[in-house]
């Protein structure tokens, strides 16, 4: 009787657990003792429970942290050219609530919970910069107009195939090495000496390598085609 | 491939070099370009070529941006870690989406104060390290100095750096920084873990006017060519750099020191 329902964060009505959360939240800040159970429980709620009100206390609770992360994240300017800072936080926001979802994470503590939604944030910007970088779709490329090959590839390649069938292709290290940087890298022959620094000898050792590459690649079209294919044998 | 005959036809790498990497061509191999239609078909295919193996392959063996934070975080099963090191190794792209999720992670305060800086442009949160003026060099300490090589000190606050500049003995050359404490970090009061970056002087410019990149590749330009973290003891070390001019970055937690005009020979 002398007990408090109080103390058991899972008896406690929302309105309390968001109360005592900012209170202990607040404690955090000012780097005191503070009890995590409180902002955990509303974490399980909104997460784990699909709990809507919970998820609109969470969300209140960590957004402006999300923002001023958001604003000291080193590749802030980078990405902020494709969206505002909201759509960063609210992409952080998704991603914590689908992978704690999906791997049934439970946190023992709020500096635990707290960097996971860090790492959302991190991870969303990342992917902005490398949706941004990627690039466009290319067609097919026709070698001889007249007779240039069906386009069959478009539908049934897969992305490790076609790795792995110019690496077929290639004959020596440095031709893979460098078909790797400029392919799958995007990267530039200044960029390359800048990069890879030591790995070739000049800019121009880079574009005869890549000449080869290329040259080697068109006159083997066929194979490589049928290759990516995979079902035209 | 069917190859032009013609004297002012571009050569196969000066084509490519045009083609793929925006280089210009000599002024009279661009004219002859302009109505030679061998050349044009050739250009042609080294385009659509090289613009279909990117779209192909661009980043496929790449892991997932949550692979490389849970990597960075050491939150990888061990039997995963293998081959995300072996492809950091391989791809100048994650190693330096590594770089930079080690540096937040390095930065990371999970209350930031809420002060109108962390709100202001990263420009306007930099400060230039001021070279501290030298003493004349005495003869006898000219001689042992190779040609080349140099020493200079700075300051930035309360941030001390000495960089210096110098030859291995195979030849290399290697540039030094010690920074010295005086600017409070952490409660361990040392500048360990703090991320350096090293520009070249053109791409930081580059990357401080940068308004939005016109091609994909654009943003690696951006990058820094080397990346490293001071040490326990505050030290920092850049190696085998090649020649020209420098702009280092040091990534305090709550602004950037810019070290401008780093001459390597
Ligand atoms: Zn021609
Ligand atoms: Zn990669």
């Amino acid at each position: 009787m002398g007990i408090s329902m109080e103390n058991s964060p899972r008896e406690m009505s929302l309105t309390s657990l968001a109360h005592r959360s900012f209170e202990e939240m607040s404690k955090y800040r000012r780097k005191e003792p503070s009890d995590d159970r409180y902002c955990l429980e509303i974490v399980r709620r909104a997460v784990l429970q699909g709990d809507d009100e919970a998820w609109t206390v969470l969300y209140r609770q960590f957004s402006e942290n999300l923002r001023l992360w958001f604003r000291r994240h080193p590749w802030k300017d980078m990405v902020l050219q494709y969206e505002q800072e909201e759509h960063y936080v609210d992409l952080a926001f998704e991603r914590f609530w689908k992978s704690v979802r999906k791997q049934e994470l439970s946190f023992t503590t709020l500096a635990a919970a707290m960097s996971y939604l860090h790492m959302c944030l991190n991870c969303s910007v990342m992917d902005m910069v490398r949706d941004g970088t990627r690039p466009k779709e290319a067609p097919l490329p026709d070698y001889t107009q007249a007779n240039a090959p069906e386009p069959l590839v478009e539908d049934l390649y897969h992305e490790n195939e076609v790795w792995e069938a110019m690496e077929r292709l290639l004959p020596n290290d440095k031709e893979k090495r460098l078909a790797y940087l400029h392919f799958h890298c995007n990267l530039k022959a200044r960029e390359i000496m800048q990069f890879c620094p030591g790995e070739f000898g000049s800019e121009h050792e880079i574009y005869r390598l890549k000449r080869n590459v290329i040259d080697r690649l068109i006159r083997n079209k066929d194979k490589f085609l049928w290759r990516l294919g995979g079902s035209e044998s | 491939m069917t190859d032009c005959n013609n004297s002012m036809a571009p050569n196969d790498e000066e084509l490519l070099s045009y083609a793929l990497d925006d280089e210009p061509l000599p002024r009279e191999k661009e004219g002859h370009l302009a109505y030679c239609f061998i050349c044009q078909q050739r250009l042609d295919d080294y385009k659509r070529t090289h613009a279909y193996l990117l779209t192909r392959l661009y980043r496929t063996q790449c892991p997932s941006a949550t692979m490389l934070n849970y990597y960075c975080a050491d939150l990888l099963a061990m039997d995963q870690v293998p081959s995300i090191e072996s492809h950091l190794h391989a791809c100048p792209l994650c190693a330096n989406e590594v770089a930079m999720i080690r540096q937040t992670l390095a930065n990371f305060d999970p209350f930031p104060p809420e002060d109108e800086a962390s709100a202001m442009p990263i420009t306007a949160r930099h400060i230039i390290a001021s070279p501290v003026p030298q003493r004349r060099t005495s003869a006898a300490a000219r001689s042992i100095i190779r040609e080349g090589e140099w020493s200079q000190q700075y300051r930035a606050e309360a941030l001390g750096i000495l960089l210096q500049f110098s030859y291995s003995s195979n030849g290399d050359n290697l540039l030094l920084g010690v920074f010295s404490n005086g600017y409070v970090v952490s409660e361990t009061n040392t500048c360990e873990g703090i991320v350096v970056d090293l520009y070249r002087a053109v791409d930081f410019q580059l990357m401080q006017g940068l308004a939005r990149p016109s091609s994909p590749s654009q943003q690696h330009s951006t990058m820094p060519l080397q990346i490293t973290q001071i040490d326990d003891l505050g030290n920092i070390v850049f190696n085998a750099i090649p020649g020209g001019k420098y702009t280092m970055v040091v990534h305090l937690p709550d602004c950037d020191v810019i070290i401008e005009d780093l001459t390597i020979s």
